[in-house]
């Protein structure tokens, strides 16, 4: 009997996609629903050719899966799989592809919920009391991190506002960008009317933020009785992130360790030099905080304190500088002495880092 | 009869754009005629790769190439995905868009490879049916790439070029004819690749594909990580005759050399419009000199993030 059109696409994907390879497929389960045919008897569905038999050209496929797969997530987390080392990391890779297959057009989304699989399917899972932390902890955490820092690479930004402001014509079309199927984010955000606009340039890596995002200047000239109802409006490339373990860190120290073995490669290219494996040990469990924002398409990371977290996170929230402030204090009532010093400088330093398109006074 | 290209320019020799060569063709701007992108790295983008492909769509034709339209699929098709492909087309003036005669999941699920379809009416009728679609969807002609394949389906009841010609003239839509996916296919399948050329529809194709493959001794894989080999070039020259002429791209996707490497190896299709017809060699590459037993064909497109 002759199978049809889906029967055949069906028994095709769950055959090059089994874990265990083709014969394993052929003899599965979801296989067999569609075609109910013996790995011995596969010439009946899949041909041979003069070199190969159909087992073996299916596992082209079957092979390719995989390691295209894989690479795409090596790609995807690089400082994990140079922590786990690459056989460890395709380990747990595997087991991610297994429980959540690509569902999208782009490979760009491939790796969306590997830090949610991998704690998923931590080992401690129903040991741990809440609160403790333990490795597992440190893999989900950079997982989040090198996540993150790929979404606000190619997510929604400020440059673009930058650039059609200075092209006062039709300019490229204003961009609605949407990714990950989150809330759509108009890129073609236009700066205050009161901040100048930088001349054309032609070049592609001069930087241009300070002319589209808050300018410590218009900051630091907010009469003081206006500043706690004032709401500061965050970049859309703004990501505030928590960790359990100092992940920025070893983030920093693993490039170190890959930009010596880039340098040293360029000398002696036939040297192979490990990048992370055994090189960089797992680090004590340490609350750590990181602003993560991207200027003139190039992600920035940057290192906070908690109390710095706690109060971008409730402006970020579109809570006013006197409620961020609260909350602060409610949090952290030891705070309250070098306040009045340290949010000076915090706001200074979160403006000249562009964490800010605007801010919005009342009245 | 419609015009050759189906009247569309022949844009002469490109070169598909790769995120490693961004910064060179910024700061070179190249004499290269045109460039393909592939669609998805850029239809959700609004980071760099999108930015950088806008200044390079002012200065160079652009033509859209996809990887996930999954037109040979039994699933239903994406229609979000076929609104993000018209508006990256109208944003970058995209000359035309391509995808492959392939499927790439079924049941929700994505493969990221471009597997092949089983060659008989049933599935003609069934492709047909979406290319309409599509094409009424993106206001434009399709134009579809014959993949590279490994496997053949006992149901297949015709040969490539033949479901070719009907597919194309039954959907009216355009053909991305590509010589190494011929070739590879036809080592793999055991067909002669001139009588596949011979018989495709010229006046239908619109664009042609160069790239290198791997050799794997009992069959070759689509790689794109090398030099175009004589017997592909034997193959270009015949569609360059037949065609009359038509828009040439050369793919490098893996161990990608610097830009202008890639780029001359594009060029050196001058040669072969101008050398006489001879017939391809299919023996030199069965004994050719590459030989590996871990390649993965492509596609395998993901861009890497620049952070500091
Ligand atoms: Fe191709």
């Amino acid at each position: 009997m002759p199978h049809n059109l889906s029967q055949l696409q069906r028994w095709l994907q769950a055959v090059i996609m089994h874990p265990h390879g083709i014969a394993a497929g052929i003899k599965s389960a979801e296989a067999r629903e569609e075609i109910a045919v013996l790995p011995g008897d596969v010439e009946q569905v899949i041909g041979r050719s003069q070199a190969l038999t159909s087992i073996e050209r299916l596992e082209i496929y079957g092979n390719a899966y995989y390691s295209r797969l894989l690479e795409c997530l090596r790609e995807s987390f690089p400082v994990l799989a140079g922590a786990l080392g690459n056989e460890l990391f395709d380990q747990f890779a595997m087991a991610y592809l297994q429980a959540y297959p690509s569902t999208s057009y782009t490979l760009s989304q491939l790796g969306a919920n590997f830090a949610r699989h991998l704690e998923e399917t931590r080992p401690d899972r129903d040991e741990l009391a809440p609160g403790e932390v333990s490795w597992p902890d440190f893999l989900i955490d950079v997982a989040r991190l090198e996540w993150a820092i790929g979404e606000v690479f190619d997510g929604p930004g400020v440059e673009r506002a930058a650039h059609s402001d200075e092209v006062a014509a039709p300019a490229v079309e204003a961009p609605v960008v949407v990714r990950t199927g989150k809330r759509p984010e108009s890129a073609g955000t236009r700066s205050t009317p009161n901040l100048a606009s930088p001349p054309p340039s032609q070049s592609h890596i001069d930087d241009r933020k300070s002319h589209i995002t808050l300018d410590p200047a218009t900051l630091a000239a907010i009469p003081p009785e206006q500043w706690p109802a004032a709401r500061l409006v965050p970049v859309p490339c703004l990501r505030l992130l928590e960790f359990r373990f100092p992940v920025n860190d070893y983030f920093t120290e693993h490039r170190k360790l890959r930009d010596a073995a880039d340098g040293h490669a360029n000398h002696a290219p036939a040297e192979d030099v490990p990048v992370g494996d055994g090189r960089l040990t797992l680090p004590e469990p340490c609350d750590s905080y990181l602003a993560l924002t991207r200027i003139n398409y190039v992600v920035r990371r940057i290192a906070l304190s908690q109390p710095q977290y706690v109060l971008l996170s409730a402006l970020v929230a579109g809570q006013c500088v006197g409620e961020a402030i609260e909350a602060l204090v409610r949090t952290n009532p030891q705070s309250v002495d070098t306040l009045a010093a340290d949010l000076k400088a915090w706001f200074a330093q979160w403006a000249a880092a562009g964490l800010f398109l605007r801010v919005e006074l009342p009245g | 009869m419609h015009a050759p290209r189906l009247g569309h320019a022949n844009l002469g020799l490109g070169v598909g754009l790769r995120t490693v060569h961004y910064q060179h063709i910024l700061e070179h701007q190249p004499a290269v005629d045109w460039f393909e992108i592939i669609s998805e790295n850029y239809m959700d983008s609004g980071g760099r790769p999108r930015y950088v492909l806008e200044q390079i769509a002012e200065r160079y034709p652009i033509v859209m190439h996809g990887v996930s339209l999954s037109i040979g699929s039994t699933d239903p098709l994406d229609h979000d995905y076929l609104l993000r492909l018209k508006k990256l087309a109208a944003a970058v003036k995209a000359r035309w868009v391509s995808d492959h005669l392939c499927w790439t999941g079924v049941a929700g699920r994505n493969t990221h490879d471009l597997l092949p379809i089983p060659l008989n009416e049933e599935t003609l009728r069934h492709v047909t049916e979406r290319i309409r679609i599509v094409q009424d969807v993106l206001q434009r002609p399709l134009v579809l790439e014959n993949p590279s394949s490994y496997v053949t389906f006992a149901a297949s009841t015709m040969s490539e070029w033949e479901f070719l010609t009907r597919m194309a003239e039954d959907a009216d839509c355009g053909l991305l004819l590509d010589v190494n996916n011929v070739y590879v296919s036809s080592v793999n399948h055991d067909f002669d690749p001139v009588e596949y050329v011979q018989n495709v529809p010229h006046r239908r194709v619109v664009q042609c594909h160069l790239a290198g493959h791997t050799n794997c001794r009992t069959h070759l894989i689509d790689t794109h990580d090398g030099e175009v080999i004589d017997p592909v070039w034997a193959l270009y020259r015949k569609a360059h005759e037949l065609t009359g002429g038509i828009s040439t791209l050369l793919e490098w996707d893996a161990s990608i050399p610097p830009f202008p490497v890639v780029h001359a190896e594009v060029l050196k299709a001058k040669q072969h419009m101008q050398t006489e017809l001879a017939p391809p060699r299919l023996a030199a590459t069965r004994s050719g000199a590459r030989f590996e037993t871990s390649a993965v064909p492509h596609p395998l497109h993901f861009v890497a993030p620049e952070v500091q």
